[in-house]
């Protein structure tokens, strides 16, 4: 079996001493679409960012390619693209300058117009990003996360505030990152996206993975995530 | 990527923020002047005590203007969470402190230089006059070393700040009297300066205090970005 891209084994995360992220274990291989659900409070997005060396874990053990995260911080940053609900772009630099300014920063030769091109950006290149709508900055966003051509993509809530066509964009986008062997780890709380787009989806409550079965059909990933939302106890709904 | 390399890029985005921007350099160039045009009045040119009060208030506008341009300075990164882009860079997180220090001591060079041309017409400080070539280059240098202390003490303060809901109230709070030993050694300097006495001394005291407060900020700042 091939090392997986991430692994996260045991990984706790306490906001003093209260654990918002409680032994969590998943692993994320080449070339899968992972979709982590779970309702506000959950822990998904605590979670992505421990796996993107945001935040550290409080116990437990994040491994990239089998190697601890600890040892190979610095190194293991450039596998891995991040992109969140916020854009991550600086407000009065234009597009084309703040994906510049990022593949500096990452030392790659990334053209930048083929990029802009790519993520139907061209129009806007000149744009400072403090004036794009919410679409087109959240397209930015993902031009940045994948300028690097990073093996482990990160999102955390990326469809929210999208309306229908950005949101299949972006699910095109994920999937053509997919295709060329990226792993991919996104957290949402809409079910129907992360059971359409994911290949194998996770269910988070309080902090703990209450369902990690690759063979869950979408009607037990469905009512697994209902019962999380309503507070109930896996496996306890009325 | 070097640490150096992705210092340059970020110092590089924090200028050219700045040059779209004007969020800083007019509001820190305004608020030195308006400090020393205030003091000028409450001294009085022809008061005795001028000599010993002139170069405290040169340091206070160095510092109200210092505290103002780091005031904003994480507000890039925070405002779409940026941060977050600098820290997933595959170079050393001390790359970032060194990109904000630069950018930073740059700028407040940058106000510094007119400030003191002001001073001398506001004080009559004779402050660049009475001095030899040699002298006026160890006064740039008391500048720099100035700048670069406060701004390596600035820096990794304005981080923590930055995550805090008190930050405007927290950062001067913190870092005025972490900077007292800056503000001191600068005072002397600068009366030196202006007696026409060598300002070695003072220089010498600022280098050393500029290198050790750029070692320990530096070492404080990546605790300082995480949660």
């Amino acid at each position: 079996m091939p090392t997986p891209l991430l692994e996260a084994e045991r990984v706790t995360r306490r906001y003093r001493e209260v654990p918002v992220v409680d032994e969590v274990s998943l692993s994320v291989a080449a070339g899968e679409i992972v979709g982590l659900l779970g309702p506000n409070g959950a822990g998904k997005t605590t979670l992505i960012r421990m796996a993107a060396t945001l935040a550290r874990p409080s116990a437990g053990v994040l491994r990239y390619r089998g190697v601890e995260l600890k040892e190979a911080t610095p190194g293991v940053r450039g596998w891995i693209g991040f992109a969140s609900h916020q854009s991550l772009l600086y407000p009065e630099l234009t597009v084309a300058e703040n994906l510049r300014f990022h593949r500096r920063l990452h030392g790659v030769r990334t053209d930048i117009g083929g990029l802009l091109e790519r993520h139907g950006l061209t129009a806007v290149a000149g744009v400072p990003a403090r004036h794009l709508s919410r679409g087109t900055a959240q397209r930015a966003t993902l031009a940045r996360a994948l300028l690097h051509e990073p093996d482990l993509l990160l999102l955390d809530e990326p469809f929210a505030g999208l309306d229908g066509a950005a949101r299949e964009r972006l699910a095109g986008m994920v999937r053509a990152a997919r295709g060329r062997g990226a792993a991919v780890l996104f957290a949402t709380h809409d079910v129907g996206r992360a059971v359409g787009l994911a290949d194998r989806a996770l269910v988070l409550q309080r902090g703990r993975v209450v369902l990690d079965d690759p063979d869950a059909d979408p009607e037990t990933v469905r009512r697994t995530y209902d019962t999380a939302a309503a507070g109930f106890p896996a496996g306890d709904a009325p | 990527m070097t640490t150096f390399s992705a210092a340059a890029a970020i110092a590089g985005k924090d200028l050219l923020s700045e040059a779209r921007s004007r969020e800083r350099l007019p509001a820190m160039l305004l608020f030195a002047a308006l400090v020393l045009l205030v003091m000028h009045f409450a001294i009085g040119l022809d008061s005795a005590d001028r000599r010993d009060l002139a170069p405290g208030v040169l340091q206070a506008a160095f510092l109200f203007a210092g505290t103002l341009g780091l005031y904003r300075s994480f507000a890039p990164e925070t405002e779409a969470m940026a941060i977050h882009g600098l820290m997933l860079g595959p170079a050393d997180r001390s790359a970032i402190y060194f990109g904000k220090l630069a950018s930073g001591t740059l700028l407040l060079l940058a106000v510094e230089i007119p400030v003191v041309l002001l001073y001398e017409l506001f004080f009559r400080a004779n402050l660049l006059g009475g001095q030899s070539v040699g002298g006026l280059l160890v006064f740039g240098a008391i500048l720099l070393c100035f700048s670069l202390g406060f701004m390596a003490l600035g820096t990794t303060v304005a981080a923590i700040c930055a995550a805090t809901p008190v930050r405007e109230v927290l950062l001067p709070l913190l870092l005025f009297p972490l900077s007292a030993p800056l503000l001191i050694a600068g005072v002397s300097g600068v009366r030196a300066a202006m007696a026409g006495e060598p300002v070695w001394e003072a220089a010498r005291f600022l280098v050393l205090a500029a290198v050790a407060f750029v070692s320990v900020s530096w070492m404080c700042f990546e605790f300082a970005l995480e949660e």
